[in-house]
């Protein structure tokens, strides 16, 4: 597995671009790797759940051990109503069905050994806060402690807004829980000796994707003087960004 | 018919259902939608079969109406007695008297005289009085209305048909015979909240057709355990012979 530098000087090599004084630097590039990686994850993550498929994404779960918070009245968005929370401890891939998060199970460190381990015991089951009407009114899938949901939902606190995830039916006793997220690589540090978060096979399809977000960023800015044509010498090529098939590995979206 | 005392825990089934579907996470629809699912499945089975048999005793009281049990959806039998035990052999049947209706007070009534005026107040004249030994009751708005001869009982015993669960909103166990009909029934109720076609198609035909599991089960559930059919040829070959 190459490290991200490896994968941008390759990309920089590639564009002539990797003398002292180039237009496009290693930082640049490494940024754009980041966000191809991130693309592709969330492309193969997307379609593996789609067809049922978790046991191939299963390496890209992130498991976190969250405090809980219960009946903060100093949260100013929910102030009024017994909220029980924790926050996200890092962002999480936005997929269908809130499938971000892949689980939240009890912490349970103290089990005896003929247990199951906590992740096969008592499944959280996400909703919405606005389908909580809907679920109360059912006797079979009302919230309980062994029968607990979660809802997602942005809070606007006084240290900024949080990725915060509601609980409802767990017991006041609850201070730790246990998630497993699709979590989305740190964005504010860019190691370029750590090795790329993709499989193998992976790394030609993000390759292209660099060279031609890179190839696409040295071309522009492109001078326009009037926006109705007239700026162009005849038969002079407008520069537009590559098109790719829609069955590009790229665009294999789900 | 073979009520079998073997029964599976509802996990077995939904764990097989989410997995025919590739949802083992409850990723999509959640654990509680299936065990929703399977609780309806029970209790239209039950409809058909009417297999989940319970008892429940009530006192009668003066004035003579009585509350049916609140998860009673067919009547077996229902049985008058006196003291703590009923005694069948002299506890006398409480008949149905169809739309009879009083108010605790004297006469009833009944749309069944003829009498244009269905809320006429009748008062049997003494030769049409029904015999003392007659116990019969109308039933309407999960009420019984017992007639008056009923108060010398003090209890009444209904054998009946629940829903199919004991406690509304627990957890409840699968019997046997029917485990791959609720199975297929909760596959089926999946599929449609997921909107896989093919699935529902393939369901369509365990649950709809005379050969699908819907109606095996039915169909296993109504048919005589080898016991009743041994108890029946002995009947059919030997009764009323001295040998």
């Amino acid at each position: 597995m190459p490290s991200l530098g490896q994968i941008a000087d390759d990309v920089a090599h590639a564009l002539g671009m990797d003398h002292d004084d180039a237009m496009r630097n290693r930082e640049a590039i490494l940024y754009v790797a980041h966000l191809g990686i991130l693309k592709l994850k969330k492309q193969t993550i997307a379609k593996r759940l789609g067809v049922g498929d978790t046991q191939a994404i299963s390496d890209m779960v992130s498991t976190y051990i969250v405090p809980v918070v219960h009946n903060d009245v100093g949260d100013d968005v929910v102030s009024d109503w017994d909220a029980v929370w924790f926050d996200l401890p890092t962002t999480v891939f936005s997929l269908d069905d809130g499938r971000g998060i892949s689980a939240i199970r009890y912490l349970r460190n103290e089990l005896p050994m003929n247990c199951g381990p906590a992740f096969a015991l008592t499944p959280f089951t996400q909703t919405t806060l606005a389908g909580l009407n809907s679920i109360y009114g059912s006797a079979y899938q009302k919230p309980n402690t062994s029968r607990p949901y979660y809802a997602r939902a942005r809070a606007n606190t006084l240290t900024g807004p949080k990725d915060r995830v509601y609980l409802f039916g767990i017991d006041q006793s609850i201070n730790h829980l246990v998630v497993a997220l699709f979590a989305i690589p740190d964005f504010t540090t860019l190691d370029p000796d750590a090795p790329v978060d993709l499989p193998d096979e992976m790394l030609m399809t993000l390759r292209k994707m660099i060279l031609e977000t890179e190839a696409w960023a040295l071309q522009i800015p492109q001078e326009r003087l009037q926006n109705d044509g007239r700026d162009l010498q005849p038969g002079e090529v407008v520069r537009t960004s590559r098109l790719t098939s829609v069955n590009d590995p790229s665009n294999q979206d789900a | 018919m073979p009520a079998g005392a073997a029964k599976y825990p509802l996990s077995e089934i939904i764990t097989a259902a989410a997995q025919e579907l590739r949802d083992e996470e409850f990723g999509e629809l959640g654990r509680p939608f299936y065990v929703s699912a399977a609780q309806h499945a029970l209790g239209a089975i039950n409809k058909r079969t009417d297999f989940f048999k319970k008892e429940h005793v009530a006192s009668i009281p003066q004035n003579r109406i009585l509350e049916l049990p609140g998860d009673l959806t067919a009547k077996d039998d229902v049985y008058l007695f006196n003291g703590d035990n009923c005694n069948i052999t002299s506890a006398p049947t409480l008949w149905i008297s169809p739309n009879k209706l009083h108010f605790g007070g004297t006469g009833s009534v009944a749309h069944n005289y003829g009498n244009p005026n269905p809320f006429t107040t009748w008062i049997f004249p003494v030769n049409f009085a029904p015999a003392n030994c007659l116990y019969y009751a109308g039933e309407r708005s999960g009420k019984l209305y017992l007639s008056p001869s009923c108060l010398t009982f003090s209890n009444v015993l209904f054998l009946y048909t629940g829903i199919g669960v004991e406690c509304f909103g627990d957890d409840f166990d699968v019997p046997e015979w029917c485990r791959e009909a609720i199975t297929d029934w909760v596959i089926h109720r999946a599929a449609t909240a997921m909107r896989r076609k093919d699935v529902i198609a393939e369901k369509n035909i365990e649950l709809k057709t005379p050969s699908g599991s819907w109606a095996t089960a039915i169909w296993d559930y109504k048919r005589m355990d080898k016991k009743e059919r041994y108890d029946n040829s002995v009947y059919n070959t030997r009764f009323g012979r001295y040998y």
